[in-house]
């Protein structure tokens, strides 16, 4: 999510089951039991979401996951702690 | 004390932003090591002069070197093509591939010459399956903003 997230950022996050394009939201992994932060690209008619990483040559996302159902999500991130030494730009 | 009042809750999870395997370091070398390692059995191979067949112990001990060198090839040059794989499909992402239309081609003629070389005793096989892996580093490193000079072991 550079550069708008760096490694060991923390982050709030409001928990709800929809979010808005442009909103960044944390989501389970589809595949995995882990968790993703993503922002939100587009919703589908199905209301499936098509979830980008900010840095497309390194994320992998839902070009490569596929659209994610809206029962992954967690929430929208609401605020950013950032981590000691990272630059950020957003 | 913000940060306190957040710790009162409980522990955060962690929420990962790349979700590939998790130690995301890919580099083109592992594939080269592999298959300059195929290409050093190829040239042995061929390089191989088959003893008297009536001379026994050297048949044997001909025939010994041969199969180590075959079974090195063909498990050398099958890693190559694996590791050509992952780098492929798990490291480069769409955008890569608006910077480098012929990205797929590449790796899909390298991964052929993989098994060329894995199949046949080819020289020209071979070499054609460096220079391919080369170009490949090229890109990779020029995907990352770096200067790598392309070398070998060999």
């Amino acid at each position: 999510m550079s550069p708008c997230l760096a490694a060991g950022d923390e982050v709030l996050v409001r928990a709800q089951d929809h979010a808005e394009p442009g909103q960044i939201v944390v989501a389970h992994h589809p595949y995995k039991p882990s968790f993703m932060v993503k922002r939100v690209e587009d919703i589908d008619e199905r209301g499936y979401y098509d979830l980008r990483g900010d840095n497309p040559s390194e994320s992998t996302d839902s070009r490569s996951l596929g659209m994610i159902p809206k029962e992954k999500l967690i929430g929208v991130v609401t605020s950013r702690f950032k981590a000691v030494g990272t630059k950020h730009i957003c | 004390m913000f940060e306190k009042m957040i710790q009162s809750l409980g522990t955060a999870q962690v929420a990962e932003a790349h979700c590939d395997g998790p130690c995301g370091i890919y580099d083109p070398a592992s594939a080269r090591i592999a298959a300059e390692a195929a290409v050093s059995m190829t040239k042995k191979i061929l390089d191989l002069t088959p003893p008297d067949p009536s001379d026994a112990k050297a048949f044997a001990s001909y025939n010994n070197t041969l199969s180590r060198y075959v079974a090195i090839k063909e498990e050398q040059a099958h890693l190559a093509k694996t590791e050509l794989l992952v780098l492929w499909t798990d490291y480069f992402k769409p955008q890569h591939l608006e910077d480098y239309p012929n990205l797929h081609d590449t790796f899909w003629k390298a991964a052929k010459l993989c098994s060329s070389v894995k199949v046949e005793v080819s020289a020209e096989h071979a070499a054609e399956l460096m220079t391919a892996i080369e170009e490949i580093h090229k890109i990779f490193w020029a995907t990352k903003g770096r200067d790598i000079a392309w070398y070998t072991a060999g």
